[in-house]
């Protein structure tokens, strides 16, 4: 049995082909329907996500499986020619697919190293497998350990911390100033696309409200009817700061009275409530002075950018020593599937030789008829340790040589030996 | 030395050596940044205390003197910080302050391994009810402080580090600031009350040798000089707002005095 993988992702890709070739879950379990039941493809897994479209396989005919895998799967899309498919297209096998799928599910292949919601998505590819039957052995075995290996990646190694988006850097940052921020005012002043992203962000954490501003008061209004939250006039300005916990802006200039004294007096009117201002204008809307003013937390774009680009460098460090445990855990599957592969084949293999042995022990003992019970016994046992030693070294050579993963030497086994018929 | 006090001693010498392994399991923590190693650290502080509180139900239970000498007051401040960083762990995530409230831990239990007089309480009639509730107000207080100024100083580094915008290593991994500041005021808040306990049953103290409630002494002196700035803060940070770092450094004050009187107390 060998493994196979088609797939397209955000690295050989555009968005366009991407989307043009993905599966929603009702496409992938009719495409997982198109092969119950196929010798050919006797499983399969589709993983379909926004960043990449990849289709897992065992399969004893790999060549086969990929031509049928693209007349299914690919030619309804776009059509029989493959027009530019083979520009986007990869194709693996053996332990390639094996270390793909561990690296995928660890999300060292994704677009946002580190990121958590691909380990889910593989769950989610395999749970819908194995509900349409579409999994056996193999990609039982392949999908359960890529999962293992992503969990003890996010155990063993700091991949996933620290915050890589300016909308994540601050929320982070909002809360290592509040803890839980469901209970937080925010204020968004300029309805610039990088606020709108901070804020987005942070109303995931369920935050208790958002004022909305902006120096044209329909914009503000705009963004109130899309649910962004309740739109003010900005001459409020001054009565809304002492009511809320986080300021976003992103405003063109600098505002004027946004002194230590103003923010001092501020601060006193909110009996001194931590207030994080996120500066997001380019140029800075806010004064660095401000930052000395007790229980302000000032940050602007480039603080944020700092932060994301501090933790990026930090996860490509931990994605080598991740690297390092996909490598180890790749070679130890194979070693065991290869083991499992070859089982079958060897337990034939014995059998067949066992067989030969007692039935032609049994020829010559009913002609050796004169020989004690003892000389039977040493007769028996040296006919046992020939098969014994004959076995050794194929057998050895099936477990060990990682080569048997290309099914060259088991099928030549089974060929030369008729093992086919034995394991029917 | 009897049999069960040299029981005694030696489950006191294991607890202590395993707060010492704790405290190494948190050094390398820290340097080679492995969690698993933090959490060897916690349970070597969470077993440690553990034997520390079976050796007091056996005294206990075997008719001894739950506190004999001064030793076993500082035993029982040991503990009690032990076991309240064992809960702010599991319920706000203290995990990577073990070193921070180790440092007290272990200078407490050094301290209980000083040889010192056995205070005698039960010969020290007529007050000995009175100095027996000073006595176990004032360590049990003792850890409360550590407690509130652990978290004031966890607070300082934090707040550092996010003003400064270098938000990375051990300190990134505290509590939120507003988590810190909770636990620096709620600890203070009881801390408070069982130091009003201290100062009242230590006048009852006074009364009961003396004669007069009010000695005028150095130790009463920076009791109320403690007990006013204490009650200075708590006031002022809910009428005034001094939450952070204003309230923070205030505190510090409360703190020094108290450190002060309490080494005064010791002389």
């Amino acid at each position: 049995m060998n493994y196979l993988l088609l797939g397209v992702n955000h690295k050989t890709a555009p968005v366009a082909m991407r989307e043009k070739l993905s599966l929603d879950k009702e496409a992938v379990q009719s495409l997982l329907g198109t092969f119950s039941g196929s010798r050919v493809v006797p499983e399969l897994t589709v993983l379909s996500t926004c960043n990449r479209i990849e289709i897992y396989a065992a399969t004893q005919e790999p060549e086969a499986a990929e031509s049928e895998l693209i007349q299914k799967w690919l030619q309804p899309v776009v059509g029989a020619s493959n027009a530019g498919l083979n520009d986007v297209l990869y194709r693996k096998k053996g332990d390639q697919v094996v270390s793909h799928l561990f690296r995928v599910a660890a999300s060292l292949d994704s677009q946002m190293l580190g990121e958590n919601q691909i380990t889910g998505q593989v769950r989610d590819a395999y749970q819908i497998a194995m509900e349409r039957s579409a999994t056996g052995y193999y990609l039982n075995k392949l999908f359960d350990r890529a999962l293992f290996v992503a969990k003890r990646i996010k155990s063993e190694t700091k991949l996933s911390e620290g915050s890589v988006s300016i909308g994540s850097a601050g929320v982070m940052l909002a809360k290592k100033i509040f803890g839980s921020l469901q209970n937080k005012d925010i204020l968004l002043v300029g309805t610039g696309k990088i606020g709108q992203l901070v804020l987005k962000y942070l109303k995931n954490e369920n935050v208790k409200s958002v004022t909305l501003m902006n120096r044209s008061f329909d914009k503000a209004k705009d963004l109130e009817s899309q649910g962004w939250g309740v739109a003010r006039e900005i001459t409020d300005l001054a009565k809304v700061l002492p009511q809320v916990d986080i300021v976003l802006t992103s405003i063109q200039g600098q505002f004027q009275n946004w002194d230590q004294d103003f923010f001092e007096s501020i601060m006193e009117s909110r009996k001194n409530s931590p207030l994080f201002i996120v500066d997001l204008g380019l140029p800075r809307n806010v004064s660095q002075d401000l930052s000395e003013v007790d229980n302000l937390y000032l940050y602007n774009l480039d603080d944020l950018k700092e932060v994301t680009e501090e933790n990026q460098e930090k996860r490509n460090k931990e994605a080598l020593t991740a690297g390092d445990i996909i490598d180890q855990e790749v070679k130890d599957f194979y070693e065991k599937y290869v083991a499992f592969d070859a089982l079958p084949t060897i337990t034939s293999l014995g059998k067949k030789f066992e067989q030969i042995r007692q039935l032609e022990m049994e020829k010559s003992l009913n002609k050796l008829r004169h020989l004690s019970e003892q000389d039977k016994k040493v007769i028996e046992k040296l006919t046992q340790a020939i098969v014994n030693r004959v076995l050794q070294d194929p057998i050895l050579s099936l477990k060990n040589k990682r080569e048997s993963a290309d099914s060259a030497v088991v099928n030549a086994l089974k060929k030369l030996f008729r093992l086919d018929d034995e394991e029917n | 030395m009897s049999h069960s006090q040299s029981l005694i001693s030696g489950l006191h010498g294991f607890a202590m050596a395993l707060y010492l392994l704790a405290t190494l399991f948190y050094l390398l923590r820290h340097i080679l940044s492995s969690t698993r190693l933090g959490a060897l650290g916690l349970r070597s502080v969470l077993l440690a205390s553990v034997v520390q509180i079976i050796l007091f139900i056996g005294r206990f239970a075997s008719g001894l003197p739950l506190f004999e000498t001064l030793s076993d007051y500082f035993q029982l401040s040991a503990v009690v910080l032990a076991m309240s960083y064992v809960v702010l762990c599991f319920t706000k995530r203290f995990y990577s302050a073990g070193l921070l409230f180790l440092a007290p831990i272990n200078l407490l239990l050094i301290l209980s391994f000083i040889p010192n007089e056995g205070l005698s309480i039960s010969q020290a009639a007529p007050g000995h009810g009175y100095l027996f509730l000073h006595l176990v107000s004032i360590f049990l207080s003792l850890p409360i402080f550590c407690v509130a100024f652990v978290s004031a100083v966890m607070f300082l580094m934090l707040e550092q580090k996010i003003k400064s915008k270098h938000l990375s290593g051990l300190v990134s991994r505290f509590p939120s600031l507003a988590v810190l500041e909770e636990i620096h005021y709620r600890s203070i808040y009881v801390a408070f009350l069982l130091f009003t306990f201290v100062i009242f049953s230590g006048a009852g103290y006074a009364k009961m040798m003396t004669g007069h409630y009010i000695t005028g002494d150095l130790k009463q002196i920076l009791s109320v000089l403690s007990w006013v700035l204490l009650a200075v803060f708590l006031n002022f940070r809910v009428s005034q707002g001094w939450q952070g770092h204003k309230g923070i450094i205030l505190s510090f004050a409360g703190f020094a005095s108290v450190l002060l009187l309490f080494i005064v107390g010791l002389t």
